[in-house]
């Protein structure tokens, strides 16, 4: 019986990888072809957004963070920083290196959230920039609090480890202009580690020096940008990343806002605003910018890689579990049926039952109840078939946007793959399947990542 | 054995799309090649036109079809664009003759690139637009159709279709543009339509005539768009504004945009309508009231003062807000405002004290 449940899992999870990959290809090609066909809108259309960067401890990043959003080609926008009580130095670089002033501001409290403990703003930079320091509550919280103070309709949420590229608002807001059904926008955000970017303009792009690192961006290919190029397909995305996503401000407010009882806020989000819409009959469309781009650092250590996807994990068990009524509605079309399903067997129990396949395997070969050189070439057919994939994904992405690689990092990347395949993913695989015992301690927390300083040129 | 057929299959498909990849990429870059190529032997052709023009001949029939089969292809219409740039950069006013000169071309092309996929149609337009082609030909022909091609299902063609009228420097071209495209049941981005009447080259008072002589059959969300662009360019409307103001019938952001209108331009029977929708404690009408908050900035006096006095009091935050801004932009000082300052009403306070903070950074700044 087992083995025709991994047979079908292993042909699921094939379809759904090749389907993600030659579908993303696809509209990868097809969205550089629109392109030099002018199939565009060069508007000079301000939709203002009010950029929303939550912060912990993060003196380190958000000076630099700070100084890149204020280079953005973008015409109206203001900038909001949270400080959600950090216990750095993240307030006084902000305060002194940007001339803030401390304000009376009145904040519209339309989400709940933990108080302010003091509103700083500053007008002498061609947007305004508003800091405000308050209680610690987490991400979601900070998030919250950055949506009460904001005054657009629109907002885009935005780490402060991050940098946004100098078109990047203005890629994120298309979707908006073209459909005004559009409620919610995806940004890509691609790992910065060993870019080069000069005033938000990658200069130099090549894989990080680190091989961890250069898994992740192969990964981050395979699995984020071609899954959600997919998804896209039928607006069935159940995940903006935290990292970069803009977002209608009157919808998320009406769906209630960010959860602060998760540690997925950014997930939770989404699924809530599929909910809200189906629920209240709202015609609305989640969309994914693959043009709107964000560099974000991804962890070089494997310490910080597995503290990250283990929150990653909470976070998906949370929303699957706030939002399992879902699962297979036909109130809620493909969503349920499609997107919460991948979610629910690829994502949420993909690591134990992977972890579960090997443990077989290995108990097998132990009863000597298995066939060595065809579980060799299965497993060897796996990997090539996953690398290829990878590899597939990787070059459409740089291939479309106009990056040049070297040839030294077509070689890495050819090499790495394998590994990331075969190795790393069985690593997370095991993390995953852990991560939930106990996590109701740590439920609120920061992620702690160890930082480097951005190096802004 | 089975799966393994499946994942052999698999492998397969991935080998092809590293194989489309890779022929995609020597395509991109063949391509460059190849537009370059015919570039120059268009360069050549139309030198050599350009020199029949500058005689006083016009191109004979010959060159016409050697165009027509030509353009009809998309590639060879980039190059053909790279060639008119090229012209353009030396001698703007021979390209503006020559682009004269080939009229039927264009025309014919027009009746080809609507049959074509949308992205090459676009394309199409993209010329078309970009050389103020529409200058140098028949207006009604060109003009009737793009009309045509605001009917292809495609939003940048429907965008570049409409951006072509603006340029047409005739408001009835564009007035049936935007009923063509209220018939197709689109609506564009409200913002998109404002700034496309906006880009409008011909006479502004003309076309906000004729978008006036329509406007009740068309969709709230275009109205609104059309009252933005008029509230943009003309303070001229005041009566209509007032009018569709006054009509409960027009929907709300319609009637929103009315009342911003009377924040732009003064006008004196508004400010009564303005101090009711202030008054109004309806929580239904707190828009109404905010807005009105705003727009009263622009009309001193005491009952304004007054009206908006109470306002910071309300308990709609952006009513309370924008009454402040506005008491703070009609001048009145903060002894002026002393009940209110001393007064028992935290969020009135607090909002009379940031907006004059406010009002101090930015002009620190400045």
């Amino acid at each position: 019986m087992w083995e025709y449940f991994f047979v079908a899992y292993l042909i699921g999870c094939s379809t759904f990888l090749l389907l993600a990959v030659v579908v993303g290809s696809s509209e990868l090609y097809s969205g550089r072809r629109k392109r030099l066909l002018k199939n565009e809108i060069k508007e000079d259309i301000d939709i203002p957004v009010s950029v929303i960067v939550p912060a912990y401890n993060e003196e380190i990043t958000i000076g630099a963070t700070l100084r890149s959003l204020l280079d953005l080609e973008y015409r109206s926008y203001e900038i909001i920083i949270v400080d959600d009580g950090s216990t750095d130095k993240t307030a006084d670089i902000l305060i002194s290196d940007y001339k803030m002033h401390k304000t009376a501001k009145p904040i519209r409290k339309q989400l709940k959230c933990r108080s302010e403990e003091a509103v700083y703003e500053t007008f002498e930079y061609k947007v305004p920039v508003t800091f405000i320091c308050k209680k610690n509550g987490g991400k979601a919280d900070a998030l919250n609090m950055g949506i009460n103070v904001s005054r657009y309709p629109y907002y885009v949420c935005i780490d402060a480890d991050s940098i946004l590229q100098y078109d990047s608002l203005e890629q994120i807001v298309r979707p908006v202009i073209e459909n005004e059904d559009v409620v919610a926008v995806g940004g890509a955000v691609r790992p910065s580690n060993g870019c080069e970017i000069v005033n938000g303009r990658v200069k130099k792009y090549k894989l990080p020096r680190k091989i961890l690192s250069c898994m992740q961006v192969l990964e981050y290919d395979r699995s984020f940008l071609a899954a959600r190029l997919l998804f896209d397909k039928f607006n069935g995305s159940l995940i903006i990343s935290g990292a970069f996503g803009l977002f209608k401000k009157d919808v998320v407010i009406a769906a209630g806002g960010y959860d602060s009882s998760t540690m997925g806020e950014d997930m939770e989000l989404v699924v809530k605003l599929h909910v809200y819409c189906r629920e209240h009959g709202r015609r609305y469309l989640i969309k994914y910018a693959y043009n709107a781009i964000c560099w974000s650092q991804v962890p070089e250590s494997l310490k910080d890689l597995t503290g990250q996807r283990r929150r990653w994990h909470i976070g998906l068990f949370q929303s699957m579990m706030n939002h399992r009524r879902i699962l297979a509605n036909p109130k809620y079309g493909l969503v349920g049926f499609l997107s919460y399903i991948y979610f629910l067997i690829y994502e949420l129990f993909s690591p134990y039952i992977e972890v579960f396949g090997v443990l077989t395997i290995v108990f097998a070969f132990l009863v000597d109840l298995i066939n060595v050189p065809f579980m060799i070439l299965f497993f060897l057919i796996y990997a090539i078939y996953s690398s290829v994939l990878s590899l597939t994904a990787f070059f459409a992405r740089v291939q479309t946007i106009d990056l040049t690689i070297s040839f030294f990092d077509v070689v890495k990347a050819i090499l790495l793959c394998f590994f990331e395949t075969t190795i790393l993913r069985f690593i997370l695989a095991w993390v995953r399947m852990i991560s939930l015992i106990g996590y109701r301690s740590k439920k609120k927390t920061w992620g702690n990542i160890e930082r480097k300083e951005i190096q802004i040129k | 054995m089975g799966v393994e057929v499946l994942i052999y299959c698999y492998g397969i498909i991935c080998l092809c799309m590293i194989a489309f990849n890779c022929v995609c990429i020597f395509s991109f870059r063949n391509r460059d090649r190849r537009i370059k190529r015919c570039s120059r032997s268009l360069d050549y052709h139309i030198q050599r036109q350009t020199d029949i023009l500058s005689k006083g001949e016009e191109p004979d029939d010959k060159e016409y079809r050697y165009l027509n089969r030509k353009l009809s292809k998309i590639g060879n219409l980039m190059a053909f664009n790279m060639s008119v740039d090229k012209l353009m950069s030396r001698d703007s006013k021979l390209a503006e003759r020559y682009l004269e000169a080939i009229r039927p071309v264009i025309l014919y092309l027009a009746t080809v690139y609507i049959n074509k996929e949308s992205i090459q149609s676009v394309y199409f337009l993209h010329i078309l637009e970009k050389y103020k082609i529409n200058n140098h030909l028949t207006v009604d022909s060109i003009t009737e159709l793009v009309m045509q091609y605001l009917k292809k299902p495609n939003l940048y063609c429907r965008v570049k279709a409409m951006k072509f009228l603006y340029k047409s420097k005739s408001e009835n071209d564009v007035v049936k543009g935007v009923l063509i495209l209220e018939d197709e049941k689109v609506y564009f981005n409200q913002k998109l339509l404002t700034n496309g009447f906006m880009s409008f080259e011909g006479d502004h008072s003309r076309l906000i005539a004729a978008l006036l002589s329509e406007f009740d059959c068309l969709h709230s969300e275009t109205q609104t768009a059309v009252l933005e662009y008029i509230r943009l360019k003309s303070g001229c409307c005041c009566q209509q504004m007032f009018n569709f103001l006054c009509n409960e019938e027009y929907d709300d952001e319609v009637r929103y945009s009315a009342l911003r209108y009377f924040g732009r331009y003064y006008y004196e029977p508004a400010k009564n309508v303005l101090l009711a929708f202030l008054s109004d404690a309806d929580d239904e009408k707190q828009i109404y009231a905010s807005i009105s908050a705003q727009a009263l900035a622009i009309y001193p006096g005491k009952d304004t003062i007054q009206a908006l006095k109470d306002a910071v009091s309300s308990s709609d935050w952006y009513v309370r807000y924008n009454a402040a801004q506005s008491l703070e932009a009609l001048g009145v000082t903060y002894n002026d405002l002393a009940d209110i300052v001393y007064g028992s009403d935290r969020y009135a306070r607090e909002m009379i004290t940031y907006c004059s903070e406010h009002k101090n950074l930015t002009l620190e700044a400045i």
